[in-house]
């Protein structure tokens, strides 16, 4: 009987089409937005942990906070850094970092905008960065204040667009500051990651930096890189309870790592997918309401039919039954166009953008279940009704 | 004021032997659709017995009273009551698939009794491609395919012409003949004449 209600079903689908795709529009939309939800969550979360893969997850950052007390931002010297790399163990190698913006000039060539960056020797290994040609500073560059550069790809590629850049002179500058530089290596391309471009920046000693370029005081960054295999959230948590120690409160510094930021997003994704959770919620409430009207309006216009099915025989549960499978079926219907729409469209904006399209077989499962859900929920009443209703009755409806 | 109870039948005894051809007569509200439903177990007598192949129906369940309609009672209506949206063949094999028969002798059975009325070339026809005469055949090959002990048949003529009708009246007659009971309710004399035995209806009473 099973097979025979669906048929019927489908039948009585057939004949009153515009009335069924109306009543199921709110399945469908409920059901698309659980898929596009589930799947655009996890094509974002997936495309974000690449990228923060891609600028080395085992990096961490601190900073030191605007509004610190001056005696509180005088603690965070050179020094400090190495202090850092002995006492907190999972820290690989530190090196303070500076930037600001400048003009670098070759000849007749200039890149404007590019980003100076003041660091030590081991910023490549913290990033894993490489040189194309030359070396990367040493450690002696710091300590003599050497007015050496290395260069980015790109600035290097303006500057010095038939190469040969290396024992050249570039010049460093913007409003009342003008430097020479000597060029003692070009570094291969890479991509830019939290908050650094890469391609566009120039490197010198920081200790140059902060006599010759900027005269700072202080450091107001620090980047390390990790040991590998080490939890890199713990490491940090090790960082910000050792800067707690050295101040004395939690505000005057901020620690950060690609490790917080994914875990931040995955949150903040988290959050979202509540949300919207919810409104996909609602409207399958809604949607499942619009099925129980759309029931109760066929079962009484189908009252006579219900009287002809007693009278042959059929007990109220077969009549329940058939009911019941027809609103199933229907938010069934429903729910499999709801999956073709949310598939489609997870579709298209994960490639517009230029993210991994990752579709999930359990939010597809819940799908199905959910509109399962749905139809025997609200099938539950009008097929009660129409099981109800007495033969003789339903046989004199008109 | 009040509800005031009407006693569509009053006090009626009838016995119905198998076999037997019986028209019940009687103008409109004399009680013969009261009676009807109540013989075809639609309807549950307020009070009085009602006794089918000899076991009494008073007191069964809606899911009791269904099987019982379904075994032992082919009904007959004058709106032929047939399904639209399913085919001839579906229109038969309903009551088989509320019988619990399986889905193969389904089909070999509603073939069997759309072949008996005559009609084993419209099986795949919509009731609504079939002329008047023919619906009522679908009507009665559906009655006839539980192999039931009685065939109810209200005003079974009545929406038809006088050649059609005798020709379904032709038709009841033989189905008796193979010992089925069938009982016609009508208010047709002809389809009374017609008839081995008669009862009237007036206000709720029976006249031999």
């Amino acid at each position: 009987m099973f097979w025979e209600n669906i048929r019927m079903a489908l039948r009585e689908f057939g004949a009153n089409r515009l009335r069924t795709f109306l009543s199921l529009l709110g399945i469908v939309i409920g059901i698309g937005s659980v898929i596009s939800i589930t799947t655009l969550g996890q094509s974002a979360t997936a495309s974000v942990q690449k990228q923060v893969a891609q600028g080395g997850l085992e990096t961490i950052t601190v900073f030191s906070g605007r509004d610190a007390a001056k005696e509180v931002r005088r603690l965070f010297t050179v020094d400090l850094g190495e202090r850092l790399a002995s006492e907190v163990p999972g820290i690989r190698e530190v090196t303070p970092l500076a930037q600001a913006g400048y003009y670098l000039k070759h000849g007749r060539e200039t890149y404007e905008s590019a980003t100076v960056l003041g660091v030590q020797a081991s910023f490549p290994g913290i990033y894993s960065y490489q040189s194309a040609s030359g070396s990367f500073l040493s450690a002696e560059d710091g300590q003599k204040r050497r007015s050496v550069v290395v260069l980015g790809a790109e600035i290097a590629g303006v500057l010095f667009p038939d190469g040969g850049a290396l024992d050249q002179y570039v010049r460093i500058y913007r409003k009342g500051v003008a430097r020479s530089f000597k060029v003692i290596g070009v570094m291969k391309e890479k991509t830019g990651t939290m908050g650094l471009d890469f391609d566009g920046s120039a490197y010198v000693p920081f200790e140059t930096y902060s006599a010759r370029l900027e005269r700072l005081e202080n450091v107001q960054r620090y980047a390390m890189g990790t040991v590998t295999g080490a939890d890199v959230l713990e490491v940090a948590g090790r960082v910000e309870k050792f800067f707690t120690r050295l101040t004395g409160n939690t505000d005057s510094f901020r620690v950060l790592s690609p490790s917080t930021i994914a875990e931040m997003f995955t949150n903040v994704t988290r959050t979202l997918n509540l949300f919207l959770t919810g409104v996909a919620a609602i409207s399958l409430v809604v949607g499942g309401i619009g099925i129980m009207n759309i029931m109760l309006v066929s079962v009484a216009e189908r009252t006579r039919e219900i009287g002809i099915r007693k009278a042959l025989g059929a007990a109220p549960r077969a009549i329940r039954g058939q009911f019941l499978t027809e609103a199933v079926t229907l938010t069934l219907v429903g729910g499999l166009a709801g999956m073709a729409l949310g598939t489609a469209l997870s579709f298209l904006a994960t490639a517009l953008l230029k993210w991994s399209f990752a579709p999930q077989a359990a939010s597809y499962a819940l799908a199905v279940a959910c509109s399962s859900a749905v139809g025997i929920f609200f099938g539950l009443y009008p097929a009660a009704r129409a099981a109800r209703l007495q033969p003789v009755e339903a046989l004199s409806f008109e | 004021m009040g509800e005031s109870t009407v006693h569509a039948l009053r006090g009626v005894s009838l016995q119905v032997a198998a076999g037997e051809l019986l028209a019940i007569m009687g103008p409109s509200g004399s009680g013969k659709s009261t009676l009807m439903h109540l013989i075809g177990c639609l309807d549950t007598p307020t009070t009085g017995s009602l006794s089918l192949d000899g076991e009494p129906v008073a007191g069964l369940s809606e899911e009791q009273l269904a099987v019982i309609r379904n075994r032992k009672i082919g009904f007959v209506f004058q709106q032929f009551n047939l399904l639209s949206r399913i085919t001839v063949l579906e229109n038969v094999t309903t009551p088989l698939m509320y019988g619990g028969v399986g889905w193969r002798e389904r089909g070999q059975r509603a073939e069997e009794a759309l072949d008996r009325v005559g009609l084993s070339d419209r099986l795949r026809h919509r009731p609504t491609e079939l002329s008047g005469g023919q619906r009522q055949r679908v009507a009665i090959a559906r009655a006839l395919v539980t192999r039931p002990s009685i065939i109810l048949a209200d005003e079974p003529t009545g929406a038809l012409d006088q050649e059609t009708g005798r020709a379904i009246l032709d038709l009841f007659a033989a189905i008796c003949a193979e010992g089925k009971t069938v009982i016609v309710v009508t208010h047709d004399p002809q389809v009374g004449a017609f008839c081995g035995r008669r009862v009237a209806l007036r206000d709720g009473l029976l006249e031999e």
